[in-house]
């Protein structure tokens, strides 16, 4: 009876040792990683979080462990975004991920995080500074995407359609970006399309419908088609063309997750959802950093970079340090419900 | 009339309270420089919210001043990019305007007697979008080292904002507690009809505070404009209610009457304290705004029931 | 007549004034019962209990000769006493039967408006009483008497059985006071019983069935109208033993200090006086005579439009209080609370407010001792009970209130001291110090203006009296030829052809 016990503690203590044993030698010491988001609660941004924990899980089962956390202002709210940073900074953690509410405003704290060491690394949304970050991780090459809009107005309203613009905030880096590709591939191709106003929703649900209805009510139909460029703005445009019975007569599309415009797709006042896959967004992000930190997966080829990005495979480092994801995806009544993000 | 003294050793021991238990929960709030890099972030906020205690403490509000901030930045952003003017030169034409539009406030609160609430919220509404017809939401980036040495330099390890928050507070800790001027605004804020009456130039001393609030609104913006390194249309987005819920924290009653500069300073230094403590935590920035709603509030109640002056009230009869 | 109302030693007291002793008080069914006295006498505490606004210490009240406890004013209603305020209590924009029912269909907010209904009782109303207002028309693009009428019909609505009616006139021309009062009469003659406040002894010759008059706090006389005349009714009001009340003062009156000349402000029209050095200049007046508009323009409150004003042989501009404190021309208001007084800070913060200047020390910052000493020298002057400057002035006693408003004046260099209603519901003790300091004030050379309604203490204490009457002078009495008949008759009974000053009293009402 003595004997047992004494075998049994022997044989669990074995064990414990062996686990710990084990954790040391085979596993890398553990690095901590932040995620700041424009906001939390939006699901794009939820989705991009999906894709990071995707990575950290992986990377914790390679036995280079990863200590995750996913914080950031609840509004898109430059102030409060900067003061994140700024408590993250005094966390020193190994690299931090932004998406950045203002493509000025956060540089002086960017640069801050860098200097004390943090490996910084945008995704999303970028700063006007390239001297700011380690890295960008860029969604979907804007001239793409610009045309692959444009395209879908032309497509289904006629090449010389007027646009309305539904975007978030006049200093939005990507928006303002996606506009002027816009402009200047319709001066290329559509000469007669041109665009009839532009309204800024400020990325809030409320005041984007009522954009949303402002163009109805004093540009339709100048404007025939709405091209609503924030995840947030697009279905709220959607829902303000149902509202007013315009459905098949406006034509709305633009950027947002599968999920929220499911409902769009079945009312059939939206036909296209114009968007890259946010989940490898976040993923990919998530493994730059960690082979930035631990300065591993990166390789030099004939002058040229690249990183390892897990199962998505090697991306080129491109000018300016900026890693471009790949192309947009065109979610359609037939494909969204094979998507859940 | 509440008792400010008490109120004010409260709000210093509640600081400390919440400086140990952040400490307590990260240990990276105990460092000195962080903790000058947290509060530098609350710089302009802490600078306006003593004009708005000034204010409140006549019994108004000042809605306008973060589109004031937003509207000197722009201002001098546009005059020294597109004007070619020296910066600092751009700095005081700017701040200037934030005077005037401190001074059309003051003229429209005791010169035309709108309600404060209503006259500033028209304002914030217009001076906004002064700031947006003349950014075009483009903004204005690319400024000397020396103009954004104001925002990331510091003197003996102390941000220069922070000094200047505190030169601030200082002036008008004396001005308040020590001269005639602060004596008035306790009066007008009690019964502005009363302190007429005792050859008190009201109008004056209200058009005085409202000039103020502008002036140092547009400091702030500088400050801002400097430490953001970008002059833009959206700068402050978060607004005039939390310089009013700083004041309102640090004892001042929304009422009027009632009020100091040390108890509003306070105010702000314990939200700021507590917003990056919880964010150092790793908790989410919506449990940070349920945690700072919840102490306002409990703060009101405590003002309005406990932190009282000590007389029992007894209702005389006017006959 | 049968008694529909009664009040047994019936008291109240106000903490230093015992404002009701005692009172028996008897209402006829179908009675106009007059109550006349002067301010503070007790008349408006009678009606305030009687109304439910204020509980009696002790005494008891019997309806139709039943006991009843008058809770709050709206029991009082449900009893069927309805008071009609002298402010006008209507909304200009909503109709007459809009305003006869407001208070209907606020209470009730689930059930629907039955107009028809309403219409139907006001018609019967109005037809009970024969009285016959527009009820479609807007409440203000009806004449000021029907707006009078639509209060007292909207009483009637309530079943109403006895009217208090405060000074119903006081907004009304001669024309318009006639068509209120045959209405009253109708009233009267329907059997409704009306207690009828009024300062126009003339009216009450006119309306009045029956008389009571009271004197501080007790019923001094009742009496059918037909065995009084006005020289009896103002001997009651006054009476005599108070001549003693008053301090001896030999007057040094010296040259002139102060000149008005032609100035216009408010409701005041034309006006032109002197003030001399060392004298006590009163002005006496009705509500609504200008008193205090004149108070008001001397201080800079509500400047005069035009005129001159001269101190001293040298023009004065003064635009503001500011203007008039740096003259030497101070104020101690009608409304103390309001206006004299910051209820909320103590006795120190109030005293310094005005005397900024003189506890600066050389930097130009306050200095709390000097601030300290100035209160405690005025605490001791003054006899300010309890002496602690930090004592919150709102928790003291109203005569201690106005020792506040005046010494707070009066420890400062001021050379005219313009008092409106200084002694008005304070205690007897603290009437005797004011009256002792005005005297002392005078005679150090200055000049006091003391605006009262009580023309006793007018008598009293004044070298000369001005009397107002909606505006203009009505008359000047000079010492020793000062006699509260000739003011009584100078101010109340008036020439009623002066349609243009009583207009602009319309618009003075609320100032005033």
């Amino acid at each position: 009876m003595r004997k047992g016990i004494l075998i049994s503690v022997l044989v669990m203590l074995s064990i414990v040792s062996i686990a710990s044993f084990g954790s040391t030698t085979n596993s890398a010491s553990p690095i901590t990683i932040y995620m700041v988001p424009k906001f939390t609660g939006a699901p794009y941004f939820t989705a991009c979080e999906q894709g990071a924990l995707q990575a950290v899980a992986e990377l914790n089962e390679l036995g280079l462990p990863v200590k995750f956390y996913y914080m950031g202002p609840s509004t898109a709210n430059t102030e409060d975004e900067i003061k994140t940073i700024t408590s993250i900074i005094a966390l020193h953690p190994d690299a931090l991920l932004y998406s950045s509410n203002d493509a000025q405003a956060l540089i002086p704290v960017l640069k801050q995080a860098m200097a004390a060491g943090i490996k910084v690394v945008g995704f999303d949304s970028d700063v006007a500074d390239p001297a700011a970050r380690d890295l960008f991780i860029n969604q979907v090459d804007f001239n793409v995407l610009a045309r692959t809009l444009i395209d879908l107005v032309a497509q289904n309203v006629g090449p010389d359609a007027g646009i309305a613009i539904l975007s978030a905030d006049p200093n939005a880096a990507n928006q303002n970006a996606w506009i002027a590709a816009m402009k200047e591939y319709m001066a290329q191709s559509y000469p007669k399309m041109h665009i009839v106003t532009i309204q800024y929703g400020g990325d809030l649900p409320g005041p984007s419908y009522q954009d949303a209805q402002t163009i109805i009510n004093a540009y339709y139909p100048q404007a025939k088609a709405i091209v609503a460029i924030t995840s947030v703005a697009f279905p709220m445009a959607a829902q303000a063309v149902l509202d007013a019975g315009l459905s098949g007569k406006l034509y709305v599309v633009g950027l947002a997750t599968p999920n929220d415009m499911k409902k769009y797709f079945q009312a059939g006042v939206v036909k296209q959802d114009v968007l890259w896959n946010p989940v490898d967004l976040g993923y990919l992000a998530l493994y730059a950093a960690n082979d930035l930190v631990r300065g591993m997966m990166i390789s030099n080829i004939n002058g040229t970079e690249y990183i390892g990005g897990g199962k998505l495979g090697f991306y080129k480092v491109g000018p300016n340090n900026v890693v471009l994801l790949g192309k947009p995806f065109i979610f359609t009544a037939q494909n969204v419900n094979q998507f859940n993000f | 009339m509440r008792n400010m003294k008490k109120i004010e050793l409260i709000l210093l021991g509640i600081m400390v309270l919440v400086i140990v238990i952040m400490s307590f929960l990260s240990k990276a709030f105990l460092n000195i420089s962080t903790l000058f890099q947290i509060l530098q972030l609350s710089a302009e906020l802490g600078i306006m919210s003593i004009p708005m205690t000034l204010i409140m403490i006549t019994g108004g509000i000042d809605l306008s001043i973060t589109s004031t901030l937003a509207l000197t930045g722009v201002i001098m952003g546009y005059l020294w990019k597109f004007w070619g003017m020296n910066i600092w030169l751009a700095v005081i034409l700017a701040i200037i305007v934030s005077g005037i539009a401190g001074l059309f406030n003051g003229f429209l609160v005791s010169k035309l007697r709108i309600p404060a609430l209503l006259a500033t919220l028209g304002t914030w509404a217009a001076y906004a979008g002064l700031a947006v017809g003349i950014d075009r939401g483009k903004g204005v980036s690319g400024f000397p080292q020396s103009f954004l040495n104001l925002g990331e330099g510091s003197f003996v390890g102390i941000p220069y904002s922070l000094l200047i928050w505190a030169i601030i507070a200082v002036i008008f800790y004396i001005i308040v507690s020590k001269t005639s001027f602060g004596m008035y605004l306790f009066a007008i804020g009690n019964n502005e009809k009363g302190t007429f009456y005792s050859g008190i130039p009201v109008q004056k001393i209200e058009m005085t505070i409202y000039i103020l609030a502008g002036l140092l609104a547009g400091l702030a913006g500088v400050i801002y404009t400097s430490r953001t390194a970008t002059a833009t249309s959206s700068a402050f987005s978060s607004g005039a209610l939390n310089v009013v819920a700083a004041s309102v924290l640090g004892g001042t009653d929304v009422k009027g009457g009632s009020g100091s500069v040390l108890g509003t300073v306070l105010g702000v230094l314990i939200i700021a304290l507590i917003d990056a403590g919880l964010t150092l935590a790793n908790i989410q920035a919506t449990v940070q705004e349920i945690v700072v709603g919840t102490i306002l509030i409990s703060s009101i109640i405590f003002y309005e029931y406990v932190g009282k002056s000590k007389v029992k009230t007894i209702q005389t009869i006017s006959k | 007549m049968d008694e529909i109302l009664r009040t047994e030693k019936l008291s109240k007291s106000f903490p230093g004034v015992q404002a009701l002793k005692n009172v028996d008080f008897q209402l006829k069914k179908g009675e106009v019962h007059a109550l006349v006295g002067q301010n503070g006498a007790g008349k408006s505490t009678l009606v305030k209990i009687l109304a439910g606004v204020y509980k009696p210490d002790s005494g008891n009240i019997f309806l139709d000769g039943k006991k009843v406890e008058i809770k709050d004013p709206n029991y009082a209603i449900s009893l069927g006493i309805s008071t009609v305020h002298q402010s006008l209590i209507i909304f200009p924009d909503l109709t007459v039967l809009e305003n006869m029912f407001i208070d209907n269909y606020s209470s009730s907010s689930i059930k629907l408006i039955n107009w028809k209904n309403f219409r139907n009782q006001a018609l019967k109303i109005m037809n009970e009483v024969g009285i016959n207002i527009p009820l479609d028309q807007e409440a203000k693009n009806i004449s000021a008497p029907m707006q009078k009428l639509l209060q007292i019909l909207r009483s009637l609505l309530k079943q109403g059985k006895i009217l208090i009616l405060d000074e119903p006139t006081a907004a009304l021309t001669s024309d318009e006071t006639k068509i209120l009062f045959e209405n009253i009469k109708k009233l009267k003659n329907k059997g409704i019983s009306i207690i009828y406040i009024s300062h126009l002894l003339e009216e009450i010759f006119e309306l009045a069935d029956t008389v009571t008059v009271f004197r501080n706090g007790e019923v001094v006389m009742t009496d059918s109208i037909s065995n009084l005349n006005l020289g009896s009714i103002v001997k009651a009001m006054i009476g005599r033993e108070l001549q003693t009340f008053y301090p001896r003062r030999d007057p040094k009156i010296g040259s002139i200090n102060l000149k008005v000349e032609n100035i216009n402000s408010g409701i005041l029209r034309s006006f032109s006086m002197e003030l001399k050095k060392g004298e006590v200049l009163g002005i006496a007046g009705i509500l609504g005579s200008g008193r205090t508009t004149l108070a008001n323009t001397l201080f800079g409150i509500t400047p005069a439009t035009d005129g001159s004003i001269f101190l001293n042989n040298k023009k004065i501009n003064i635009k503001a209080p500011s203007d008039a404190v740096k003259e030497g021309i101070v104020l101690i208001p009608e409304d103390r609370q309001r206006e004299g007084l910051i209820l909320q800070q103590s006795i120190k913060f109030n005293i310094s407010l005005p005397n900024v200047d003189l506890i600066k020390n050389k930097n130009g910052f306050l200095d709390p001792k000097k601030g300290s000493d100035l209160t405690n020298k005025a605490i001791k002057d003054f006899e300010i009970q309890p002496p602690f400057p930090d004592f919150q002035v709102l928790h003291l006693s109203g005569g201690n209130q106005q020792k506040i408003v005046i010494s707070k004046w009066l420890v400062r260099d001021a050379s005219i001291i313009i008092m409106d209603e200084p002694t008005q519901g304070i205690d007897v003790g603290s009437k005797a110090q004011i009256y002792t300091w005005i005297n002392k004030f005078v005679e150090e050379g200055r000049s006091v203006i003391f605006i009262s309604s009580d023309f006793d203490e007018l008598v009293n204490m004044c070298d000369r009296i001005i009397v107002l009457r909606k505006g203009v002078v009505a008359g000047e009495l000079k010492k020793p030829n000062l006699s509260i008949d000739e003011l009584i008759a100078l101010s109340t009974l008036e020439e009623r052809d002066d349609s243009f000053a009583v207009k602009s009293f319309v618009g003075e009402s609320r100032n005033d």
